[in-house]
């Protein structure tokens, strides 16, 4: 009986022209912005090879220079995306696309595509992911939101509850026909998506890439279940096909146009961060006048001189064995990082707030909570950038160290003039990043996962009683 | 209006409309409120480092205090030369900047220039990019996403709701056209959403308006941003009035409707930014970072021939005794390299300018596609939050740069200590505003996008309107 009514429901869906031109404009729009992004992919991949060759090579042959003006000249680092950004961009497109690596500061990233092109260029839909997500959830909801309430209206539901078919039965057998309507389509697209990312980068297409790649099908899988069963829970309990029409495109326009710029609000509002410049002026008071009962920098390097001059038995800097200049950029390096990473901590808290925020909104769909997993999965969500610049940050450190000792070694007294070659600058290693793996993305996620899932089981719930409910 | 009031809905979907409008209108004057502290904070910073400097000088030529090593308000390299010396270009928020956010943080109201600031920096940020991503909830997001819905929700069955109850014919009975009954109704619909957008956009506008300002101004801009408002409005109730007039049902008409607005807000505009991309791609910052650093690399190694020309072009400039380390460095290699650089990097610099003003170019020709398009993008030309229009901050900080060298250059070159007449004649850092004439002038394509297209669905609704007859079994006169 359950397959006879799928047969039935799967019958009208496909009679339903309207439907099928709009199932058609969401395909075709899919495919183009899924090629669009995976052609952007590889062209991107080819122009990050470039630009970092390039600047490495800059790097080498800056010419003599003292070590802190080549700390000035600084490196260049661009995020390594996996094969999957092709699908969804993440925060791409208002991320900084480079970071600058330099002396005396934590970089972030610069020059987002948004500094270009405005607020305008951000507009509609920007990947695959979105069109599938918010277009995707569309569809379910014109196909599912008369599946009872038109038969309520139509006056079959008396017909066939007169039958003695069992509300439930029926009612999953109108979810069983949706279910493979969704399959059908959806198939293929999953089928055409998993070949493109094999082909946006075969070399990249390992586990790691599969694993996320599978665990993204399953979470559309489980988001779409979600808006299946929730649609056609509310046309039970809807009294007519236009009013449960009217809910669910109130849900997706709250959860999907709605709720995104709300979460960005609330989440600025609530948990605000400070301006670059009371950041920055911040981190400088701290610099001058010191925290927590410790002294500011001219103490510390009246302390440090003192130090040094009795380490090495000396009246005066311009008599010490080695360079204090190196020494002084050295304890100067210290005290920053300390001051950086206790002020990094105090935006990685509010970050976390922010992040909360955001969760608030799930309250109006399963949107936005799919989109932070699916940017996550992707490699593109904030968590990823972090985890991208933290790793940055220690390579700039470690190289800032290494060019200060180098000051202290090849220097005598208070000399701070010296220059070194290309040999000095070769020597540096490059940057080497490892992306973190689909479990760490799946850690990071787990708050929007789990109210995915959520959502999932909410409508469970309200289809388990609206499937009771079901009268003519 | 009493058809509203008497269904729960409409009367939710009002209150609904009031509490996004106050939102929306709270997070716009949040945004101009704080970019007004940016620039409050950046000018008193300014005027305590310079007053603080000028005081030192005082005290030093009196006698009462002693140079400290790198805040020597006489050394040049100490006063003028770094970040101490930078002072802040203002860029003040236009009177509609509260209702169009822009690339907020992206887009900051401050720029420092100094003798060797280097003006092709990014924006600092530290936002979280999420935030950024979703845009903000502003009144232009609001009334060009949101008000088409309500719109729809509320004008989806202005007449198709009595053709759907069979009474229709009766309705056309009544000695009031259909037409008329439908403009009677869509004019309380056009009340019940506008009056409140009135409200909402003037209390934050005039209470983000600055008192040194004068008022009229801004009132009249305020009502220009109301009247392109209003005709967007207006296209969204003429286009359900169209469909209307259709004799289709109440559901079939919602479906077209939800279907426009999916088209004008989301497929249209994802459309035309694929195209704007493809005929004028965005700057390729990545390549102008690399050509910036070989500029750099080359002129760092050609320094001291960069010094020659310098001595060359402005003779008498050298220093008359010895320096030390740190002076030597910025006088014999920094400055003239940043000079050098200035010219070296203005050809890369106008290409990118061009760049993206080509791709605002296409933005606006091809705006008109999609009124929701046209609405936005006239409505931040108007409020001056385009990238193209904050361009002139960095012009202005450039015209400034160029000011400080003229008069500090001779002393940097040469490090002849400051004198106080040298502060007295310190150039003051500029206001710039974005002049309404030129904003407008900038809008007024998209404006005329949008008129095209309320002109159209206007022309499409009174021809419905006409040709709508009364179903034949009422129709006495066929």
């Amino acid at each position: 009986m359950l397959w006879t009514i799928a047969r039935h429901e799967l019958r009208q869906l496909r009679r339903d022209g309207r439907l099928r031109a709009a199932a058609w404009l969401a395909f075709c729009l899919l495919t183009a912005l899924a090629l669009l992004g995976w052609q952007t992919f590889r062209r991107e991949a080819h122009e990050r090879g470039h630009f970092e060759a390039t600047a490495r090579e800059q790097w080498e042959n800056q010419g003599e220079k003292h070590p802190h003006r080549a700390a000035h000249f600084g490196f260049y680092l661009t995020k390594p995306e996996l094969p999957l950004t092709f699908f969804d961009s993440g925060i791409k497109p208002a991320t900084g696309r480079v970071l600058w690596l330099e002396a005396h500061q934590r970089s972030v990233f610069a020059y987002s595509p948004t500094e270009d092109a405005g607020a305008t260029g951000i507009l509609g839909l920007t990947n695959g992911a979105e069109v599938l997500q918010l277009l995707g959830a569309l569809l379910v909801i014109l196909a599912a939101y008369g599946s009872v309430a038109r038969e309520r209206e139509d006056g079959t539901l008396r017909l066939l509850l007169a039958q003695g078919v069992p509300p439930r039965r029926w009612f999953a057998g109108k979810c069983m026909g949706l279910g493979l309507a969704l399959a059908i389509v959806g198939t293929p697209v999953a089928v055409g998506l998993w070949l493109l990312c094999w082909r946006a980068d075969p070399n990249a297409f390992g586990i790691d890439a599969v694993a996320r790649g599978l665990a993204l099908t399953v979470i559309h899988g489980i988001f779409f279940f979600a808006w299946l069963i929730g649609a056609v829970a509310v046309s039970a309990w809807a009294r007519t096909a236009r009013g449960a029409l009217a809910l669910l495109l109130g849900v997706w326009v709250g959860g999907g146009v709605l709720a995104p710029r709300l979460a960005s609000t609330l989440a600025s509002t609530l948990a605000p961060l400070p301006t670059v410049a009371a950041f920055a002026k911040a981190r400088t008071d701290d610099f001058t006048s010191g925290f927590e009962s410790e002294p500011g920098w001219s103490a510390r390097l009246a302390q440090l001189e003192k130090e040094t001059l009795a380490q090495y038995n000396v009246n005066k800097l311009a008599d010490l064995p080695v360079g204090f200049s190196g020494i002084r950029m050295q304890a100067m390096d210290a005290f920053d990082r300390r001051i950086s990473d206790r002020h990094q901590q105090r935006l990685q808290a509010i970050y976390d707030r922010q992040i909360s925020w955001h969760a608030v909104t799930a309250a109006l769909g399963p949107y936005v909570p799919m989109r932070a997993v699916s940017a996550s999965l992707a490699g593109m969500d904030w968590p990823h950038y972090q985890h991208f610049a933290e790793a940055a940050e220690q390579y700039r450190r470690g190289v800032v160290h290494s060019l200060d000792q180098l000051l202290e070694r090849e220097l005598r007294g208070d000399k701070w003039e010296i220059q070194f070659g290309s040999d000095v600058w070769a020597r540096v290693p490059p940057f080497t990043y490892s992306t973190p793996t689909w479990t760490w993305a799946l850690r990071v996620t787990a708050g929007p996962l789990l109210l995915v899932v959520g959502w999932l089981a909410l409508a469970a719930t309200i289809a388990w009683f609206g499937a009771r409910r079901i009268s003519p | 209006m009493r058809r509203i009031l008497s269904e729960r809905t409409g009367v939710m979907l009002i209150v609904l409309w009031c509490g996004l409008l106050a939102l929306a209108a709270q997070q716009g004057q949040r945004h101009v409120t704080g970019q007004y502290a940016e620039i409050s904070a950046a000018r008193k910073a300014d005027e305590a480092a310079w007053a603080g400097k000028r005081a030192r000088l005082v005290a030093i030529e009196g006698g009462s205090a002693h140079p400290e090593a790198f805040g020597d308000p006489r050394s040049p390299t100490n006063s003028v030369m770094g970040r101490s010396g930078e002072r802040p270009i203002v860029l003040v928020p236009t009177p509609l900047a509260t209702l169009s956010g822009g690339a907020g943080d992206l887009a900051p109201a401050v720029l420092l220039a100094g003798m060797i600031t280097k003006l092709i920096g990014p924006a600092q940020s530290i936002e979280n990019p999420a935030n950024r991503l979703a845009g903000p909830l502003d009144l232009t997001f609001v009334v060009s996403a949101l008000l088409p819905l309500f719109v729809l929700a509320l004008s989806f069955d202005v007449l198709a709701r009595e053709r759907d109850a069979k009474i229709w014919p009766l309705l056309a009975s009544q000695p009031t056209s259909l037409p008329h009954i439908v403009a009677a109704r869509l004019a309380v619909h056009f009340a019940a959403l506008w009056l409140p957008l009135v409200v909402a956009v003037s209390v934050s506008a005039l209470q983000s308006h600055s008192s040194a300002d004068p008022l009229l101004p801004t009132v009249g801009e305020i009502a220009l941003w109301l009247v392109i408002a209003a005709g967007y409005l207006l296209f969204w109730q003429l286009l359900a009035a169209a469909l209307n007039f259709r004799a289709g049902a109440s559901a079939s008409n919602a479906v077209s409707l939800a279907g426009a607005w999916l088209a004008a807000v989301l497929l249209i505009p994802s459309g035309v930014d694929a195209a704007v991309q493809a005929l004028a791609p965005p700057p390729d910052r990545r390549e102008f970072l690399l050509e910036v650093r070989g500029i750099e690399t080359d002129l760092f190694k050609r320094a001291d021939a960069l010094r020659e020309a310098y001595d060359a072009a402005h003779p008498g400039q050298r220093p008359q005794g010895p320096l030390n380390e740190f002076d030597t460095y910025f006088v014999e290699n920094l400055y003239p390299r940043a000079l050098a650089t200035d010219a070296a990097l203005a050809p890369a610099l106008t290409r990118l300018v061009e760049e993206r003003a080509a791709q605002a170019r296409w933005w606006r020709r091809l705006a008109w596609l999609s009124p929701t398009l046209a609405f936005r993008l006239a409505t931040e030309q108007l409020a001056g939050v385009t990238p193209v229009q904050r361009q002139v901050l960095q012009t202005r900080a450039k015209e400034f740069q160029n000011e400080m060298r003229a008069v500090f250059g001779a002393h940097v070159a040469s490090m002849r200590p400051l004198t106080l007449a040298d502060y007295d004649r310190t150039p003051e850092p500029s206001t710039v505003r974005l002049a309404f004439r030129d904003r407008f002038a900038l809008a007024f394509p998209s404006l005329l996008g949008l008129a095209a297209s309320l002109v159209a669905v206007m022309a499409t609704a009174i021809a419905l309107a006409r040709g709508n007859r009364v179903p034949a079994p009422l129709n006495f006169r066929s």
